[in-house]
């Protein structure tokens, strides 16, 4: 899952973008498991004994945990099942509006931009699930001469709240890509995305609408 | 008056077994030995596992289990009793997963399952639900047969909750007791 938080001067979207599935890597890993299990099928005291633990047969001897109390009169079906890993996003997006970017002078004032924030809200079932964020400067599309700038950069953090304690990925908009994804766990909690330390050019800031975006991203693991 | 003691000699001599040759045969005798067998009670599983696989247990948009990939799912054993007052018994263990689910999780789904027996009389049936585990549910007398006994589930439930990742496993044990 990721989410993309779009910043304007006027307006700015969040939005979600979903470039996989929740992850299915886990499937199998029930089938494996029964596999070879204590009881296989067709084992009957005679064939094998009783030394099933699981059951009433040799393939006891073949697998791990299985049936428990299985005997001759003693039949047993054993259920393996699987939840894959998942992350999904109930609201996946929302919309940061600074009215106004610069100061009187014309420089970017960057408290406009500083403690702004919005939520979003989601969830992952899997423990080594990861939340990441990339940042994507303020532009504007308009071509900016000397002494002036399009240009404003800022980092984004965003917060998951698992019962553990709060999980935070950060991103600049001066590095390329997204930020280191820390694991965020087993959670479902709103997830809160801040911008701080905007800074621009030392230069006036080209009049216009300004749009960025934050992207989130929350990736299943087990 | 010797010749009267002569006769009566003979006669007297053919009145003596063993000494007259025309003895009559002594008549058949017999005797009796009375068998008794005995059939204990027995039951026995000739199929006395199978193994049901439920790739995914949950709604991947809610992240709660979806019932509908539970219910329904059954398996086949194969058993037989010789007492018509045996019974069967379902003892249903909940579908968990080893984690540790956190508030708003859950690693447990439980479920209804149901044995049923194809006596010539009739099929009988045998039900547990696994949110009592580990109690098994009442036994059902099942009598004389030898059939396929198959195991369903239904009404699976879990907490209104998101299930937990990985891997589950629950169990279906299903006991006959032979009975005369």
């Amino acid at each position: 899952m990721r989410i993309l938080t779009t910043f304007a001067v006027a307006a700015a979207a969040l939005w979600l973008y979903s470039p996989q599935a929740f992850a299915d890597s886990t499937n199998g890993n029930g089938g494996g498991q029964g596999n070879g299990q204590g009881c296989g099928a067709g084992n009957t005291s005679a064939q094998n004994g009783g030394t099933c633990p699981g059951g009433s047969g040799g393939a006891g001897a073949q697998g791990g945990a299985g049936c428990v109390g299985g005997s001759d009169t003693v039949g047993c079906v054993i259920i393996n099942a699987n939840v894959a890993a998942n992350c999904q996003l109930g609201i996946n997006s929302a919309t940061i509006t600074i009215a106004e970017l610069s100061d009187t002078s014309g420089n970017l004032a960057p408290g406009s931009v500083n403690g702004q924030t919005a939520q979003l809200n989601g969830w992952c079932n899997g423990t080594t699930s990861t939340i990441a964020v990339e940042a994507f400067p303020l532009l504007n599309a308009g071509t900016a001469p000397g002494g002036f700038t399009n240009r404003i950069d800022y980092t984004a953090t965003a917060t998951a709240h698992p019962a553990s304690g709060d999980v935070a990925a950060v991103d600049t908009t001066t590095a390329g890509g997204a930020g280191t994804a820390p694991t965020v766990g087993v959670f479902s909690s709103n997830i809160d995305v801040a911008l701080s330390l905007a800074s621009s050019a030392t230069a006036r800031l080209l009049a216009g609408s300004y749009q960025g975006s934050v992207v989130v991203t929350l990736t299943p693991g087990l | 008056m010797k010749k009267f003691l002569i006769s009566a000699a003979l006669l007297a001599a053919a009145a003596v077994p063993g000494i007259a040759s025309a003895t009559a045969a002594p008549g058949p005798v017999s005797g009796t030995v009375t068998v008794n067998g005995t059939v204990a009670a027995r039951c026995q599983f000739t199929t006395g596992t199978a193994t049901i696989t439920i790739p995914e247990l949950s709604d991947p948009a809610t992240g709660n289990l979806l019932a509908s990939t539970v219910n329904g799912q059954s398996a086949n054993l194969v058993g037989w009793c010789n007492g018509t007052t045996s019974t069967m018994t379902v003892n249903a263990s909940p579908i968990l997963n080893a984690g540790t689910a956190p508030t708003g999780f859950t690693n447990r789904v439980d479920y209804t399952a149901t044995a049923t027996a194809h006596p010539a009389a009739g099929a009988v049936s045998a039900t547990d639900g696994s949110a009592d585990s580990p109690t098994a549910g009442s036994a059902a007398t099942v009598g004389v047969f030898t059939s396929q006994i198959e195991v369903g589930l239904s009404g699976a439930t879990s907490a209104a909750a998101k299930l937990l990742a990985g891997a589950y496993t629950g169990q279906v044990l299903v006991t006959l007791t032979p009975g005369l």
